[in-house]
């Protein structure tokens, strides 16, 4: 039998359940019922902000915040 | 290649599989898909430069070929890249800003974590995906 791992994290400032595993930034945005194409970031703990594209693989930590960056613009 | 680009490479290329190092002008290229019913086209090629004071200094714009259109007619809001070494393409100033105009570019010593290249890119997929708003 095997026992997978759950971690909190919050996805646009709802909770979410994860196993401890790696996901794609797609996987976080269809489990989080956002658009493929909205730039998701992770907090870090000294503020800063990772972009998490489609593509990329990552291992999410219990209580990661992630959200939605508006933060860019022409000009 | 630029140091940070260096460290940063592993990541973009396994993010952005087509992902290529040109230079002159140094520069990182690559193909992202668009939605076809905002764009003439399902996916494009862009071009981000790096600035030679990279990472302290975030990149300036990014570039698309000459020739990519909305669906609307409308031209995308760029200029002629000819003058920097890159003919064939537009430009886009396309800057990490807040509201009041100031930075946000926020790098740190980790190529992995804060503002990098991949999260440039990442804001340029969101920019276009919103009809370049």
């Amino acid at each position: 039998m095997t026992i997978s791992t759950m971690i909190e994290v919050t996805i646009e400032g709802g909770p979410f359940a994860l196993e401890d595993r790696e996901y794609t930034g797609a996987e976080l945005r269809l489990i989080a019922g956002l658009p493929e194409k909205v730039k998701l970031v992770r907090e870090e703990e000294d503020g800063s902000e990772t972009a998490v594209p489609p593509g990329q693989h990552i291992r999410p930590k219990p209580g990661d915040n992630f959200f939605v960056a508006v933060r860019f613009r022409r000009g | 290649m630029h140091p940070r680009l260096t460290e940063e490479w592993p990541d973009i290329v396994a993010t952005y599989p087509d992902a290529a190092h040109r230079m002159p002008p140094e520069r990182v290229e690559l193909t992202i898909e668009l939605d076809a019913v905002t764009y003439c086209s399902p996916h494009t090629p862009i071009a981000v430069l790096i600035p030679a004071g990279y990472r302290v200094a975030g990149p300036d714009g990014f570039l698309v070929p000459n020739g990519l259109t909305m669906t609307g007619g409308g031209a995308l809001p760029a200029s002629d890249a000819a003058g920097i070494g890159m003919p064939g393409w537009l430009l886009v100033s396309f800057h990490m800003v807040d509201s009041n105009g100031h930075t946000t570019w926020r790098p740190t010593a980790d190529p992995h974590r804060g503002d990098n290249i991949i999260g440039y890119i990442a804001s340029i997929e969101a920019f276009l995906a919103r009809g370049c708003n």
